[in-house]
């Protein structure tokens, strides 16, 4: 009875997100030792997902609350979520908050900023429509950085220098390089801390010079925050450099997103902090952002906002939430060191500081493709293509028959 | 403050950019929030009310939230097209659990941010790939937000006839003759039931002749199900016209929404379904959706499709649901039931058939613009400008002062 010929008859076979089907072969995997240090999601010593204490808590203060109901959040998201998550990022004493040119989206994660920013540069930045505008994304970055700028109309995205392979580190000259070489007022994602997936950033004063040539040579600022106390364990240290370019006086985006820190990945918390000139630009602006929000989900889900927006208002959850971060931070601080001290025991070829030197979840190994093939199919330990791990895969447990996996690719597989 | 020469081009393009007019609808409640008049009433944003006039949360919700809770879940991501067990629930619930499409896996349902995620994902997906002409064809009237979905993801909009404001009716004849000017493999919008925002639903027969005339002008039928189950009381009634076109032949895309059905308005719940060919084409499509939504928001949010999860798959809540869905429908009946015999009694001599006939949340209740205008300024009740009311709105305790209201402006 169906129609003659299918008007999808040519849609053609998409290949698998690279990080998802990582997973999906672990998960088929019948290896007793099998270890995942792909995806991007917090494991304990156990290796099992961590609901942060504060979480649980603060849920069941929800379900007790037989005030909350299940209507509709205005387009922007929770209000109370929306400030506090800028503060978060900005700071309790944010000279810009005080001046009330602050504003923040809800959105679906940190994806969801992200998109919701690039829809709005697209329609409003540089022009109108101007999808000609460049930009730049470090080379490495997070796979989707390209497809969110891309799908949201850009035509012109670039790499900037940002890895050294050779030095296992930042490129800084030839970061510098490409700032002074990008065309005025093209746009620079630039991940706040932990970048992901190298864990390298720049040091502040390399920071410095990057705000100086964006500033000279008017370069547009789109932070990238999915690690705010994750990194260090501090939540200040982690939004220096954010906070470092507001008080520099730029105008800036910040997708921030809550589902590392928080540890809440599925309910999907994340939020766009604007930093207007003055808050007249600040109201037309976020008038926008719900257009675009009007058209791509209507409203924001409410129950990860909740959490975040009554942990961060309350003084006592938020010193039990800084906590909690500090446990997930430290735990990965110690892999890293424990890493790198099995490594150098063993003596596995070539230097081992860069694990950590390197901050947050991921760490750039340096392995090349066919030493992560050897890893997963000889070894079954997954890692990304890239050589990136995560250090949150690693266990007391399973350290050492990583470390001597590792040991074994570099050595046996050129 | 810092002197914030930097970036004035940002400033100053956005300087051109001017205010977004508020949005229509939900702007009406704003005005509504400011309004000090003890006897307002909101019809404006189309959310359930009790007869209390309080935001309902369905029991069947709250018992599936205490047996969630009870489980102690992690909260890993979901995968792209969301949980797994969400969209075989939210397929058999719109196709029903017998479908040969369910059946033979020649669908492909994911799980959305409620409904207008729903649209933009398929809007996305049909502007990618459809190599038909770029041209959906919306009802005329149609819910606000269809268009700029459907323009943001790169189509053009037309529009067929369907609202009969001489009757406050179905246009039967006038949809048929634009439908059967509608150029081939365009996409054509239906709302499958209690259409938003007139209430008015074609009949089964009604149903029958459009189908085939689709069918005819080989057009690619785009359903939106926004109220299933909140339409007549009955969850398969009112998914009668999507079953009949996949019965005909007609492989549909789907939109569903929760939102209002489960109550699960903020939580975004909702789904969207690709009828294939085969479940071969199944697979391609989906990997396609996944590149689509990756980019948006990565993968859904899990609160929700837990709860409608649980709702559909334990036979208890099930039940509960299906009683207090029904119980929702049949209390807007009776507000319209009561509307009416209260406009009699105010002595009005219009025909007010129309709001019984009509069917769902909303009713197009013929009003002009200059007549909203003074129901609002005068009696504080709320209403978009095309006259349509939320009967959500409507309760026991204040169905006689909209009555005179609408009788004061009317006669």
């Amino acid at each position: 009875l169906a129609l003659a010929m299918s008007i999808f008859s040519e849609v053609p076979q998409a290949p698998p997100v690279a990080v998802f089907k990582l997973t999906a072969d672990f998960r088929e995997d019948s290896h007793p030792q099998k270890v995942n240090l792909g995806v991007g999601a917090y494991r304990t010593d156990d290796s099992q997902p961590w609901v942060l204490p504060v979480v649980k808590k603060v849920e069941r203060l929800i379900v007790e609350d037989s005030s909350l109901n299940h209507e509709y959040l205005p387009i922007l998201g929770l209000p109370e979520f929306r400030s506090a998550a800028s503060k978060v990022a900005l700071g309790e004493d944010s000279a810009a908050i005080k001046d009330n040119r602050v504003g923040g989206v809800q959105a679906l994660g940190g994806t969801g900023a992200l998109r919701i920013g690039a829809e709005f540069l697209r329609r409003w930045y540089n022009g109108v429509n101007n999808t000609a505008t460049p930009v730049y994304v470090s080379a490495p970055t997070w796979e989707n950085h390209n497809a969110v700028f891309a799908d949201a109309g850009f035509k012109d995205i670039r790499p900037y220098h940002y890895w050294d392979a050779a030095k296992r580190g930042l490129d800084l000259s030839g970061f510098l390089d490409d700032l002074e070489k990008a065309p005025e007022h093209s746009i620079f994602v630039l991940h706040a801390c932990a970048h992901n997936p190298t864990g390298t950033d720049p040091s502040q004063d390399e920071w410095k010079k990057i705000a100086e040539i964006m500033k000279r040579r008017n370069l547009f600022v789109f932070f990238d925050s999915a690690y705010q106390g994750f990194a260090s364990g501090s939540l200040e240290k982690d939004a220096w450099a954010i906070r470092f370019f507001v008080s520099e006086g730029f105008e800036l985006l910040v997708a921030q997103s809550f589902s590392k820190n928080f540890g809440l990945y599925n309910e999907r918390v994340g939020n766009l902090t604007v930093v207007a000139r003055d808050n007249e630009n600040l109201t037309r602006i976020l008038s926008q952002m719900e257009k675009i929000v009007r058209t791509t989900w209507s409203n924001p889900p409410s129950q990860g906002a909740r959490i975040v927006g009554k942990t961060l208002n309350c003084p006592e959850l938020f010193a039990e939430w800084k906590d909690n971060v500090k446990t997930m931070a430290d735990r990965v601080l110690l892999m890293r060191d424990q890493l790198k001290a099995k490594l150098q025991a063993l003596g596995t070829p070539g230097t081992w500081d860069h694990i950590t030197q390197q901050i947050g979840m991921f760490s750039f190994t340096g392995l090349n493709p066919k030493q992560v093939e050897f890893m997963i199919k000889e070894k079954h330990v997954y890692l990304m293509a890239s050589g990136r791990i995560n250090m949150c895969g690693l266990t007391t447990k399973n350290i050492d028959y990583v470390a001597q996996s590792i040991h074994e690719a570099v050595t046996k597989v050129q | 403050s810092p002197h914030l020469n930097v970036n004035r081009l940002f400033s100053n393009t956005v300087h051109l950019l001017g205010m977004g007019p508020p949005d229509p609808i939900l702007g009406v409640t704003e005005a509504f929030k400011r309004d000090t008049n003890p006897k307002k009433m909101n019809l404006g944003v189309g959310a359930y009310r009790d007869d209390q006039g309080k935001p309902y949360v369905l029991n069947c919700v709250r018992k599936a939230e205490a047996v969630i809770a009870e489980k102690k879940l992690d909260k890993e991501y979901l995968p792209i097209g969301g949980l797994g067990e969400f969209a075989k629930a939210c397929a058999q619930l719109a196709l029903g659990a017998d479908n040969e499409v369910l059946k033979s896996g020649r669908n492909i349902t994911v799980q959305t941010i409620s409904g207008t995620g729903s649209l933009r994902i398929g809007a996305n997906f049909l502007s990618r790939f459809h190599g038909g002409p770029r041209d959906v064809y919306l009802p005329k009237p149609s819910w606000g937000n269809h268009t700029p979905i459907f323009r943001d993801a790169g189509m053009q909009l037309k529009a067929y006839r369907y609202y009969d404001p001489s009757t406050c009716g179905f246009d039967f004849k006038g949809a048929l003759e634009d439908i059967s000017k509608i150029p081939e493999q365009s996409v054509i919008v239906l709302h499958a039931c209690a259409h938003n925002p007139t209430g008015v639903d074609p009949r089964p027969e009604q149903w029958k002749e459009i189908s085939d005339l689709v069918k005819k002008r080989n057009l690619l039928v785009f359903f939106d199900m926004a109220y299933q189950g909140f339409a007549s009381g009955d969850i398969d009634r009112d998914a009668w016209a999507v079953r009949h076109f996949i019965e005909q032949g007609h492989n549909i895309v789907l939109s569903q929404s929760f939102a209002k059905n489960m109550g699960l308005y903020g939580e975004r719940v909702g789904g969207f379904t690709v009828v294939c060919k085969d479940a071969e084409e199944a697979k391609r499509v989906e990997s396609q959706l996944k590149i689509l939504i990756r980019p948006i928001y990565s993968n859904p949010p899990m609160n929700g499709a837990r709860i409608a999860t649980t709702i559909l798959n334990t036979p208890e809540l099930r039940a509960m649901w299906l009683e207090e869905v029904h119980g929702m429908a049949n209390r807007i009946i009776k507000m319209r039931e009561q509307l009416v015999a209260g406009l009699k009694k105010e002595g009005s001599s219009h025909n007010w058939q129309h709001v019984i006939d009509q069917i769902g949340m909303f009713c197009f209740t013929g009003l002009k613009p200059e007549q909203v205008e003074r129901l609002t300024k005068e009696f504080s009740v709320y209403m978009t400008k095309d006259g349509r009311i939320s009967m959500a709105g409507v309760s026991s305790g204040n169905v006689g002062y909209l009555a005179h209201g609408i009788h004061a402006v009317t006669k």
